[in-house]
């Protein structure tokens, strides 16, 4: 188990490195920061000056390995509008996206599970096909155009909920749900389709010709099965609603990174933009561990590898 | 291929005729539409469809705040759904097959520094990804096709790498290699071929999605100019005035669902022809979802 993690670990470290490289090149090729930070007619002198201060008058292998230190010790740059420090503005967003999406994921565990189970289990009924298609359509459709459509609905017709804002419980509503849709789409669809695949296997038919109670076959014999496939795309999903979160924020002007993330990128400030890229590639990569290290739990074979 | 037409079912058939019908608007837009997109009526702004009181059957699906015809706009936007979706996706799949061939068939340290990119890239959810090339390069459709180029190659690498490692190690390859055909002419001739299917999958699947993500960021402001008819656009446009015209709203997502199921349904159709044992399910593995 020591070593599982220790590989696991130097692989995130990897990522992580590959992440900030990646941005790092961006940022390069985004052209002079200069330009951004000084009146179009300001002095060469100023400008020359500026650039010393900001390291840019460097070899570009030393500045890459300065700003892979700077993001070591928390230092993500200075956002160019609000005068301070990125890193600050993107944490003291994340809660309010970390919520949201946290929500949403809870949300479509509990909802998507037990359908994709019944879906498998009653397979080719009602359920089955009321489960395949709303796992079709919620694949499909644009989450933020299920926003506006629940804002016309619950906000504007029957006056029921908050269209914006955060802070109340209320308001967490309509973006959590609307936020869900697809994930629950997709988990639904892949539990399906686990539980189909065990539903066949031998130990399944001996725990039900022993005479087990079905939800006890279901849920403890087959479901725990199928949980490998369903562990990891609840990982990836959590990732995905971060994503997500980017644009339904921006419907529901909640107050968080993908909101703070979608107007910096309007008024080009770079520092905010990559603040939040490496604050939510981190968390991503972090809930990836603590999904593969669920796996080595569940699954002893992994632990062996 | 005729047996393959043989075998549409009912998924696969509402797949094809979807996506054929969203191809036919794309291409003969000036012809189909019943009204110039662009054109502005001011005596008929902000009209309902033709059904709802104050409708007029000019104006089917009703008009904007600038009194353009909503239905003729939403069928010129197919043109740069379709556009995007295209070229973004056949962009990654080249890129990423390519990339998946080589890391997959010759190994070694190109393979590996390759397909350690691949878990960076994954790492990074594809609109963030987006929003950083737009910071840098500017908001604009082009940037958005090189931006999902640039990110989404990943998914056709992962498929690519997964089944060439397969290949290369059965024994008609192995014939190749030995009868010393070159490496090229093996990766062409002989694998190509062979994961060409799960890869025109992928490509289809990752078409709904690019027409999903264009529509999302034009809904931002960070696609489509608002000069060009889409999609999105419309969304945008039709998101101050949601509580006066629903239609607005309405209209263009539905077109948006549409399409993208019909994407999906010829994805999954085709995945089950592939893979018959399969059929009716779903993998981890399969593309479209992932990170969004």
């Amino acid at each position: 188990m020591a070593a599982f993690l220790a590989r696991r670990l130097l692989q995130l470290a990897v990522v992580i490195i590959g992440v900030l490289t990646i941005v790092f090149v961006m940022q390069r090729l985004s052209g002079d920061p200069t330009d951004l930070l000084l009146p179009i007619d300001a002095d060469e002198t100023v400008r020359e000056n500026l650039r010393r201060r900001l390291g840019l008058d460097q070899p570009i292998i030393v500045q890459y390995l300065r700003f892979i230190g700077d993001v070591a010790t928390g230092d993500l740059g200075s956002s160019y509008r609000f005068r301070q420090p990125a890193l600050e503005l993107v944490l003291s967003r994340f809660p309010a996206t970390l919520l949201l999406a946290g929500t949403s994921l809870l949300l479509s565990i509990v909802l998507a599970i037990p359908l994709g189970v019944l879906a498998a289990v009653y397979r080719n009924s009602w359920i089955d096909t009321v489960a395949t298609g709303v796992g079709l359509i919620g694949q499909a459709t644009p989450v933020y155009w299920l926003g506006l459509l629940g804002i016309l609905l619950f906000s504007v017709q029957l006056g029921l909920l908050p269209s914006m804002g955060g802070g109340s419980w209320r308001a967490l509503i309509l973006p959590a749900t609307t936020l869900a849709v697809y994930s629950m789409a997709r988990i639904m669809r892949l539990t399906r389709s686990a539980m189909l695949d065990v539903l066949h296997q031998d130990y399944v038919r001996m725990a039900r010709a022993k005479g087990l109670p079905e939800p006890v076959v279901l849920f403890k014999h087959a479901l725990r099965n199928a949980a490998v496939p369903i562990v990891t795309i609840v990982g990836l999903q959590f990732g995905a609603l971060l994503g997500g979160a980017v644009i339904t924020e921006t419907v529901f002007a909640w107050p968080g990174v993908g909101r703070l993330a979608v107007n910096a990128v309007h008024q080009r400030d770079f520092p905010v933009v990559q603040a939040v890229v490496v604050v939510i590639a981190l968390a991503f990569s972090l809930i990836n561990l603590a999904v593969d290290i669920l796996y080595a739990v569940l699954n002893p074979r992994i632990r062996l590898q | 291929m005729t047996s393959l037409i043989r075998n549409l079912d009912a998924k696969g058939l509402t797949g094809l005729a979807i996506v054929m019908a969203v191809a036919l608007c794309a291409l003969l837009a000036p012809w189909i539409a019943p009204l110039d997109p662009n054109r502005q009526d001011l005596l008929a702004t902000v009209a309902p469809p033709a059904w709802q009181e104050g409708g007029s059957i000019n104006h089917l699906l009703g008009t904007d705040t600038l009194g353009r015809d909503v239905l003729s706009r939403i069928i010129y936007g197919s043109r740069v759904s379709l556009l995007a979706g295209v070229v973004a996706a056949s962009g990654a799949a080249v890129l990423g097959a390519v990339l998946g061939l080589f890391a997959g068939y010759f190994g070694g340290w190109t393979g590996t520094v390759i397909m350690r990119l691949v878990d960076v890239v994954l790492a990074i959810p594809f609109i963030l990804f987006a929003l950083v090339f737009m910071t840098v390069f500017g908001p604009s459709l082009v940037n958005l096709v090189l931006a999902f180029i640039l990110a989404r190659w990943v998914q056709f690498t992962r498929i690519a790498y997964g089944l060439v490692l397969e290949l290369r190690e059965r024994e008609f390859i192995q014939a190749c290699i030995a009868a010393n055909v070159g490496h090229l002419d093996i990766l062409a001739r002989h694998i190509l071929p062979n994961i060409a299917g799960p890869l025109l999958v992928v490509a289809t699947l990752e078409l709904g999605y690019v027409i999903l993500i264009e529509s999302g960021l034009s809904f931002l402001g960070l696609g489509t100019p608002p000069e060009i008819p889409s999609w999105g656009g419309m969304l945008q446009e039709g998101r101050s005035l949601i509580n006066i015209a629903w239609w607005m709203t309405t209209f263009p997502g539905v077109a948006i669902m549409i399409t993208v199921v019909g994407f999906n349904f010829l994805g999954d159709w085709m995945r089950d022809q592939l893979d018959p044992r399969t059929a009716g399910r779903d993998a981890v593995a399969g593309a479209g979802g992932g990170v969004r």
